[in-house]
């Protein structure tokens, strides 16, 4: 981070558009270290996080919290070790806390942020709006047309084949692997909000028909 | 013909497989649509048999950059195979032209029943809910973006597609055109209209369009 005397961000209540983008400019670079599918998830997160803000019933929503909570929640993602109790969201919580600190965002928008952040992976429980939004839209890019991409993708890396997604979707099994966990959370999403389970209900109907399909072409039921 | 042999070809084909059980999985498919294609089409069934099964067995040399073209190299393989486990002599060079006229890319002019209908089901195993997976699975080998509306689909596909998104539109979505016989081409309507109605939705979902 470049110069701690020269604040990055104004007092004030609002966030500026700038500070907005160097939040967004620091998201971004996090992500990269993840890969190639890191930042377009945090880009589809935030776009539905708005989305769902406008939809909600609730009179209030932040939206500077939730956009700048959307754009850091996997910040720390790729500082994750294999078998240790490191949780990302509360990582990411800290981290995010010291750059906005150096942005000098007010307080109350720093604490709340980090809120949603530690939340989106139950470090805390959701207790805002805004945390139960993010939280919700993370959980949503699980799901749908996306949602099978990304079990597909995950099968790939851990050599599973079609045939055994189509069976894992199919029967209930108690192995937890990298994508039966997937296909479990797809079957039963978690979800606080009412805005967020029906865009569930559409996005599982994609699943199903996509499942119904394969498993009538894998059985050569339309042949 | 006797079930024992092609046990025997499935077996050898096998062994040509990679670690990964993609191609296995892709050649059962084949072979079973194949085979009922060839009983509704009234086209010899051994051929096409021997055909399905063995027709990529190169696939893993061009994967791993060994080879140009596995659809060649794939029928000089079938034959050592064909010979040793005593499949008829006589129908023998019609199942190496269905391996050699297969691939889609090179859009090699099928000759033969059989082998327009082997490369009828080993395309029918690119469009569907079928495709959609395998595009995702390549995608994840090759670390290839799932998607970047930056990057607009090629006019013509080139076997290298930038993003899996692009892959459906540059080839999946193209395929339907291409087959030969009516059979293939009636299973084809719906597993299109899939893919059609599938992209839809994804991009909705990637626009955060509820």
């Amino acid at each position: 981070m470049n110069g701690k005397r020269k604040s990055k961000c104004t007092h004030g209540d609002d966030m500026k558009r700038e500070q907005l983008q160097l939040v967004e400019k620091y998201s971004k670079a996090q992500m990269d270290k993840l890969g190639l599918y890191g930042w377009p998830h945090v880009k589809r997160v935030l776009h539905l996080c708005v989305r769902m803000a406008r939809m909600s019933r609730e009179k209030h929503v932040d939206l500077d919290v939730l956009k700048a909570s959307a754009l850091l929640h996997d910040i720390a993602k790729h500082l994750h070790k294999k078998d240790t109790a490191f949780d990302h969201g509360d990582m990411g919580a800290k981290l995010a806390e010291a750059f906005l600190e150096e942005c000098r965002l007010d307080r109350g928008k720093i604490d709340a942020i980090c809120h949603a952040i530690r939340a989106h992976t139950h470090f805390e429980e959701p207790i805002s709006v805004e945390a139960k939004i993010l939280h919700d839209a993370d959980f949503l890019d699980k799901l749908g047309a996306v949602g099978i991409a990304t079990v597909f993708i995950k099968a790939c890396l851990t050599n599973v084949t079609i045939e055994e997604v189509l069976e894992s979707f199919e029967l209930e099994s108690e192995k937890r692997s990298f994508v039966m966990k997937h296909i479990g959370w797809i079957k039963n999403p978690h979800l606080y909000t009412e805005t967020a389970q029906n865009i569930a209900e559409k996005r599982n109907n994609i699943v199903s028909a996509f499942f119904g399909e394969l498993k009538k072409e894998v059985e050569l039921k339309d042949v | 013909m006797d079930n024992d042999i092609f046990e025997k070809i499935k077996k050898e084909a096998e062994s040509f497989f990679s670690l990964s059980h993609h191609d296995r999985f892709h050649t059962e498919r084949v072979y079973n649509v194949a085979v009922r294609i060839a009983e509704e089409e009234h086209a010899d069934v051994d051929v096409v048999k021997a055909a399905a099964l063995l027709h990529d067995v190169a696939r893993a040399l061009e994967d791993e950059g060994k080879i140009d073209d596995h659809a060649l190299e794939g029928a000089k393989k079938a034959r050592e195979v064909l010979e040793t486990v005593d499949f008829p002599k006589e129908k023998i060079p019609a199942a190496l032209h269905c391996i050699e006229v297969h691939r889609f890319r090179k859009g090699m002019e099928a000759r033969s029943l059989e082998a327009k209908i082997v490369q009828d089901a080993d395309r029918l195993d690119i469009i569907g809910a079928i495709g959609i997976a395998r595009v995702f699975t390549r995608g994840g080998w090759g670390n290839k973006p799932i998607h970047d509306p930056a990057i607009p689909p090629k006019a013509k596909y080139d076997g290298r597609s930038l993003t899996s998104v692009n892959h459906i539109y540059e080839k999946i979505l193209n395929v339907k055109d291409t087959l030969n016989t009516k059979t293939a081409k009636k299973i084809a309507k719906e597993r299109h209209r899939f893919v059609e109605h599938f992209l839809e939705r994804f991009m909705n979902e990637w626009k955060a369009e509820i």
